[in-house]
């Protein structure tokens, strides 16, 4: 493997994406892998909002082909940066907060899709307010609510994903 | 009336349509700088040097892109599918969907992908950080490398959003280029599927002009579809699921055969002209050695964000083909690698590498024993075929080519719920009881019967050393022999 493939081996590993076989697994990878981005760690994967929130397609493809083989490679003479780990940490940590009447993936969908609209509103020709961005996400997804919305950004607000309002 | 906006001032002659109209605002872009440095970019990179023909620009195959979205934005416009509005923008954004691309085009696009992912593992693991100062690693790395994102998107969409001669025609005509941005790199996404379909998915205007114009252009005869027939196919419908109704692009079932032709058209397309086995080795030793300038800062710039920092600047309109070419020559002539220089001796000459083995697979649900374990010595033991071929001086191509984005069990409402990756890119067709459903799920579709099956080669190429002798009989037959053990 190539430093990319290492690279990118041990952020799955690290941020527990082993299974790519079920659409909530598909799911949640999508979506850690869009905070884990949005925290500054660039791994190349370009992000468009598809029915689920933010989705990459070229993630979708690198999964299909490489998640197998990666849950069997030892990359233990490899260790990950601090500040990487720190962030895959704080990623992995949101799931700790989830509201009860949500599941794992829900409640990753609605983090992940609640920081694509407030990090896109002047795509979405709407001001960063959270009532404003609370509008859109109900439009797209009338399936979450306003109490649910709110504990979103209350996480990502303390995750420092959000760090102003 | 026809809407100023759309109303044409100006015809271009083109080979393969004929004249292209043009209108006002995309005469005033077409004119700017930037959009003539596609002139200097091929769209095929170096598939000239296997059909000679190829030698057409981005610039010209953009012209080709606004020609088919003209076509079929006034054939959804005729039947009151889309407003004037819609087909203004699609149009923009059809012109400058290639704002952003690289010298060399795609094989460019992988340069800077590679070179950014390995800066980026570079940061992630600790090891590879301490061990570092430009360790390069081995040629046949660099020979394979490959990128997993289209950035060239991105970088259009940050052209057109920063560049301030485009923004200023964009806005004088009360665009906002954000949305132009947004369409052609998809961004838009679900938010209005037709847009997002008209430009990225299986039958889009993009790849309706390569096919046709890159056949022309190599003399294959692969691209003769039926374009004005695919055209007034095509339809936009409101879709419903559970929650949400939305509007999608959909083609009428009665003319289906068309679509299974167009589709078919793209699969020969790819086996036989992009990835051509000749080509693969050349653009190998490309790669090589464009990386090599990147990473010794060798070129006008190293990474998308220096590219970024300078669209403004009139250096930037050098940022293609001729200059790559110069930069390459300029690093040959230091002769401070003799790597490189060997690998540009053989560009310049064109000795190409040899193919020392291929292995062609066709199947259903996994490949061939052989082929799972020669792709996992590529990957996880490349210092087997190093040793077999007896030089780190090799690379290797992995293609995987599919007929349609989806499995031929997989249905609309599935679709919706699970498979949403799958909801723009693959065709879906209507019958006259206004049913959609996905053309692969069709089972009296030939796309339905094909639409499992995944035709995968992997190469694998020398790159020679001159005066150097090599017996390729007996490399064949080793790495014959390493996967059937």
């Amino acid at each position: 493997m190539n430093k990319i493939e290492i690279a990118n081996g041990m952020i799955f590993q690290a941020l527990d994406i082993r299974n790519k076989d079920t659409f909530e697994a598909r799911l949640v990878c999508q979506k850690k892998i869009y905070l884990l981005q949005e925290s500054g760690i660039d791994l190349g994967y370009g992000y468009n909002w598809y029915i689920k929130g933010p989705y990459s397609p070229n993630l979708s493809t690198y999964i299909y082909n490489n998640l197998d083989d990666f849950m069997k490679t030892d990359f233990s003479n490899y260790h990950i940066s601090s500040n990487v780990t720190e962030k895959i940490n704080r990623i992995n940590s949101i799931e700790e907060s989830k509201p009860k009447d949500l599941n794992k993936s829900a409640w990753y969908e609605l983090v992940a899709s609640v920081l694509y609209i407030y990090k896109n509103h002047v795509s979405w020709r709407i001001s960063s307010s959270f009532d404003e961005v609370f509008s859109k996400l109900e439009q797209y997804k009338p399936q979450f609510n306003w109490e649910q919305f709110i504990e979103a950004v209350k996480v990502l607000k303390e995750k420092e994903f959000i760090t102003e309002g | 009336m026809l809407n100023s906006k759309l109303r044409p001032v100006k015809y271009i002659n083109d080979p393969v349509y004929g004249g292209i109209p043009i209108t006002q605002i995309e005469l005033e872009i077409i004119d700017t700088p930037i959009f003539q440095r596609l002139r200097g970019l091929k769209q095929l990179a170096h598939v000239n040097y296997v059909f000679p023909g190829a030698e057409h620009s981005r610039y010209v195959h953009s012209l080709g892109v606004l020609f088919i979205m003209g076509l079929m934005t006034e054939h959804l416009l005729k039947s009151e599918e889309i407003v004037e509005e819609d087909a203004v923008k699609m149009r923009i954004a059809a012109l400058l969907h290639d704002i952003g691309h690289y010298p060399l085009s795609h094989l460019g696009e992988t340069v800077y992908g590679y070179c950014k992912g390995n800066k980026t593992a570079t940061n992630i693991v600790e090891e590879f950080g301490e061990s570092e100062e430009n360790v390069q690693e081995p040629m046949y790395v660099l020979a394979s490398a490959y990128s997993k994102s289209a950035h060239h998107e991105q970088l259009g969409k940050y052209i057109v959003e920063n560049n301030q001669e485009i923004v200023t025609i964009l806005q004088k005509y009360n665009l906002d280029p954000c949305e132009i941005g947004d369409i052609f790199t998809g961004n838009i996404g679900s938010r209005n599927m037709v847009y997002s379909q008209l430009l990225h998915s299986s039958l889009d205007a993009d790849r309706l002009d390569y096919l046709l114009r890159d056949s022309y252009q190599t003399g294959v005869k692969y691209g003769l579809v039926d374009l004005q027939y695919l055209i007034r196919l095509l339809k936009v419908v409101k879709e419903k699921n559970d929650s949400t109704e939305r509007e999608v692009l959909v083609c009428n079932k009665k003319g289906q055969h068309v679509v299974e032709h167009f589709l078919m058209s793209r699969y020969f397309h790819y086996s036989q002209v992009v990835f051509h086995k000749t080509n693969a080795a050349f653009e190998g030793m490309i790669k090589a050695m464009y990386i090599k300038l990147i990473q010794k800062s060798k070129f006008m710039y190293n990474s998308l964000e220096e590219i970024k920092e300078n669209i403004n600047e009139y250096e930037f309109l050098n940022f293609n083909d001729a200059n790559l070419y110069v930069a390459l020559k300029s690093f040959y002539e230091e002769n401070v690698d003799s790597e490189f220089n060997s690998l540009y001796e053989s560009f310049i000459e064109r000795k190409r590498s040899k193919v020392v083995y291929e292995l062609k697979n066709l199947y259903e649900d996994s490949p061939t024993q052989e082929f799972a374990v020669l792709k996992r010595e590529l990957k996880k033991n490349p210092q087997s075929i190093t040793n077999i071929v007896g030089t780190p001086n090799w690379g290797y191509q992995v293609v995987p080519i599919q007929i349609e984005r989806i499995q031929s069990h997989y249905t609309l409402t599935e679709g919706n719920k699970d498979h949403e990756e799958e909801l723009r890119e693959a065709i879906k067709v209507v019958d006259e009881d206004g049913n959609i459903s996905y053309l692969a799920e069709d089972n009296l579709s030939l796309i339905n019967k094909l639409a499992n099956f995944k035709s995968e080669f992997i190469r694998i190429f020398v790159l020679e050393e001159r005066d150097k002798d090599y017996d390729y009989d007996k490399m064949n037959k080793d790495i014959a022999s390493l996967i059937s053990q």
